[in-house]
C-alpha cells in the first residue's frame, strides 16, 4: 500500500511539474565525510558499537565517504495544497535510491488567530527540535541526539496528521493529532540493540539491521521498521507553546497500539508507547535545546514468553550562532531495562555520550562541520559475542554539504 | 477694505496664529552590538498634534520570496496594495484587528488596494512561505520617520514644543515596557541616540532550512 501511495504520489508531482514548472521548488545536498573512527563496530555492519562508524574487523581507521546526496520537491497544488518528498541517495540502502518523506499537506488561508491544517503521507512526527534542516538535517551537529537518532530510524507517520494553530502577538500555541499505521516495528531496535547515535536514517523501503548478538527474532536480522503487523492503527497527540522572547514548550503522547501478540511474515508487532518533552530558548547568540523521552515496548509473542523494555533519554544541547560560525556542544544520556519471562536474556543498558561540533558555513550553499562524538555506554548483551560490556567509542568527523 | 490693508492684515494673521516650523529630530539607533537598527518606526506625540499627510497609495513587492519592505509607513487613510513579482503564487494575508485580508497572487498580479483607517500596525504574511512577513505602521500623525539602513530617523518641520519620541520595531523584546525618549524641540535640530533590545534572527544563515 505504501509503495503504491508513493508510486502515486511522485507520477502527480512528475506530471503536474512538466505542466506547473514554476510552481515546484527542488532543494537538496551532497553530503561528503572523512572520518576516524574506533572500535568496536558499528551497529550497522552486526556490531555492538552505537555509532554510526565504528572500525570492525578489516576497516581502516581513517576513511573517506561519500556519505549521500538528498533532494526534496516541494509542488504548489493550489494556494492551500501543497505536495513534498524527500528522496535520498546512499549505496548502502537497500534500494539505492529511497524515500524519507512523501505527503500532501492542506491548509486553507485564516484572517482569525485560528488556523488549521491537516497533513497525510509518509513524514516523521514532530519530535525533534534538532532536524530542522533539509532531508531532516541538523544545523548543530551531523549526528543527532539519542532520541532523534531512533525517530530517524523507527518513527515515521505513515497516516493522518491534523493540527490547530492559535496565533497570538507574541504567544502561539498548537495543538495535533494523528492517526497512523504501518508502524508495528517500532521499537524493535530500541529493544534489540538499544539507543545510538547515528544520523543513518531509515528510508521508507530500508531495512534496520539487528545487532548479531540478538536474542530476539533470531531468524530475522534484518527487519522493514514500516509495516502493519496487526492492523490497528496508532495515534499521538502532542501540544507546543511558543512565545516571542522566551523560547518553546512541547508535549507529545505516542502510542502504536500494536498488538504484541502479533506477527505477519516473521516480525513481530512491538506495542510502543512514549511520552517526549522538548523545550528551547536562548538569548543573543545563544541556544540551548533540551528533549527527553521515556516510554515503554513489549512484546509477547507466545504464552511462554514475554518481554518488556522500558527506555529513557534525554540531551541537552548548547549552540553559539555567529552567523559564519555555529558551535555546539551536546550531552546525552540514556538507559534502557528490560524485563523478559520465559528467556534469560543478558539485558538492560546505560550511557552517555558528549558530541561537540564547529560547522563554518562561509557561503549559503556550503557548510563545513567538524564533529567529535565520545560516547560511553555499558550493554550487556556485548557478552553474547564475548565483548566487554562497557564500550567507549570516538569518532571524529569532517562533514562537506553541498547544498543547491 | 483696500489691497494694501489686506495685505498687512494676512501677513500678521500668519504670523502670530502659526507655530514657529522650527524643530527637528535626528535619532540614532543601535542594537545592543552597537550595530545600527535599520526598519524601526518613531512616532512623536504631544503638544501639537501633527495633520495626516493627504492620501497616498503603496505598493509592497514580492520578489525573490521577500516583501519589499520589512516595514512599511504609511498614514491612516492610506492604501496598500500588493504585487506580485515572484515566478510561484503567494497568498499574502492579515489576521489582525486593524485590517483582515487575504489575496492568492499568482505570478504578476496585483491585490486590490487595501484601505487601512486606523493607527497601529498590521502584520503581513504568506500563507505558503512561512518565512516571508511584513509590517505595515498606520500612522495618525505627520511626526512619523522610518530609520533607514545606517539606523537614523529624521522628523523635520516639527513646531516647537516638547514630545515624547515613541519608538517601535518588529523585534522589539516583548515584555518590556514601551521605548520613549521625551525631547523639547527648538530652533535647532535635536540629535538623539538609543538603543534597541532586538530579538536574533534565528536562524542567522545558511541555505540547509527547509524553505515549507
Amino acid at each position: 500500500m505504501i509503495r503504491i501511495t508513493l508510486a502515486l504520489l511522485g507520477a502527480l508531482i512528475l506530471i503536474s511539474s512538466t505542466a506547473m514548472a514554476q510552481e515546484m521548488h527542488v532543494e537538496g545536498y551532497a553530503d561528503f565525510r572523512f572520518l576516524s573512527a574506533g572500535p568496536p563496530d558499528s551497529f550497522l555492519d552486526g556490531g555492538v558499537g552505537k555509532l554510526r562508524f565504528g572500525q570492525g574487523e578489516g576497516d581502516q581507521a581513517q576513511q573517506f565517504q561519500f556519505a549521500e546526496a538528498s533532494m526534496a520537491a516541494t509542488l504548489l497544488l493550489t494556494g492551500d495544497v501543497l505536495a513534498y518528498a524527500n528522496i535520498r541517495y546512499d549505496s548502502r540502502q537497500r534500494t539505492a535510491l529511497d524515500a524519507l518523506e512523501a505527503y500532501a499537506r492542506y491548509r486553507p488561508v485564516s484572517v482569525s488567530r485560528w488556523r488549521w491544517s491537516v497533513k497525510a503521507g509518509a513524514f516523521f512526527p514532530p519530535i525533534s527540535l534538532e532536524n530542522t534542516g533539509i532531508g531532516w538535517t541538523i544545523p548543530w551537529t551531523l549526528t543527532p541526539s539519542a532520541i532523534n537518532s531512533w525517530v530517524g530510524e523507527e518513527l515515521r507517520t505513515i497516516g493522518s496528521e491534523a493540527k490547530i494553530e492559535w496565533r497570538g502577538d507574541v504567544d502561539r500555541m498548537e495543538w495535533i493529532f494523528a492517526l497512523y499505521g504501518l508502524d508495528d516495528p517500532a521499537g524493535a531496535l530500541l529493544a534489540a540493540r538499544g539507543w545510538s547515535l547515528n544520523d543513518r536514517i531509515t528510508g521508507l523501503f530500508d531495512l534496520n539491521r539487528l545487532p548479531n548478538a540478538t536474542e530476539y527474532n533470531p531468524s530475522a536480522r534484518r527487519i522493514h521498521p514500516f509495516r502493519e503487523i496487526d492492523d490497528r492503527p496508532g495515534w499521538y497527540s502532542g501540544v507546543r507553546w511558543r512565545s516571542e522572547g522566551i523560547g518553546s514548550l512541547e508535549l507529545l503522547r505516542y502510542d502504536n497500539q500494536a498488538n504484541p501478540s502479533a506477527r505477519r511474515d516473521g516480525q513481530l508487532a512491538w506495542r510502543t508507547s512514549f511520552w517526549s518533552l522538548g523545550a528551547e530558548t536562548g538569548y543573543d547568540d545563544f541556544v540551548l535545546i533540551s528533549q527527553a523521552m521515556f516510554g515503554e515496548t513489549e512484546i509477547d509473542p507466545t504464552p511462554q514468553f514475554n518481554a518488556i523494555t522500558k527506555f529513557q533519554s534525554a540531551y541537552l544541547l548548547a549552540g553559539y550562532d555567529l552567523t559564519d560560525w555555529r558551535l555546539a556542544a551536546r550531552v546525552d544520556g540514556y538507559a534502557a531495562q528490560q524485563q523478559n519471562a520465559g528467556r534469560n536474556v543478558p539485558a538492560g543498558e546505560h550511557g552517555d555520550a558528549v558530541t561537540l561540533a564547529l560547522t563554518w558555513l562561509p557561503i549559503e550553499a556550503l557548510r563545513v562541520t567538524a564533529e567529535g562524538i565520545r560516547n560511553n555506554s555499558w550493554r550487556l548483551q556485548r557478552t553474547v559475542v564475548e565483548e566487554p560490556p562497557r564500550a567507549v567509542e570516538t569518532v571524529f568527523q569532517l562533514g562537506v554539504r553541498v547544498f543547491f | 477694505m483696500k489691497p494694501i490693508l489686506a495685505l498687512v492684515a494676512t501677513v500678521c494673521l500668519l504670523l502670530f496664529s502659526s507655530p514657529v516650523w522650527a524643530g527637528s529630530l535626528i535619532l540614532q539607533l543601535t542594537d545592543s552590538d552597537g550595530n545600527p537598527v535599520s526598519d524601526a518606526v518613531v512616532k512623536l506625540t504631544g503638544d501639537t498634534p501633527g495633520a495626516v499627510l493627504s492620501h497616498q497609495s503603496h505598493i509592497i513587492d514580492q520578489r525573490d520570496e521577500t516583501f519589499s519592505v520589512y516595514v512599511l509607513l504609511i498614514s491612516v487613510g492610506d492604501d496598500v496594495t500588493f504585487r506580485n513579482s515572484d515566478q510561484t503564487r503567494h497568498h499574502v494575508y492579515s489576521f489582525s484587528p486593524l485590517g483582515q485580508f487575504e489575496y492568492l497572487l499568482a505570478p504578476g498580479e496585483k491585490s486590490p488596494p487595501i484601505l487601512l483607517s486606523k493607527p497601529g500596525v498590521v502584520a503581513v504574511g504568506c500563507n505558503i512561505h512561512d518565512r516571508m512577513i511584513t509590517h505595515i505602521y498606520v500612522s495618525d500623525t505627520a511626526w512619523a520617520a522610518r530609520s533607514d539602513p545606517q539606523g537614523q530617523v529624521e522628523i523635520k518641520d516639527v513646531p516647537n514644543g516638547t514630545y515624547v519620541a515613541h519608538i517601535w520595531h518588529p523585534k522589539l523584546r516583548p515584555g518590556k515596557p514601551e521605548l520613549a525618549e521625551t525631547v523639547t524641540l527648538g530652533d535647532s535640530p535635536v540629535k538623539l541616540s538609543s538603543v534597541l533590545q532586538l530579538l536574533p534572527d534565528r536562524p542567522k544563515s545558511g541555505g540547509e532550512y527547509r524553505r515549507y
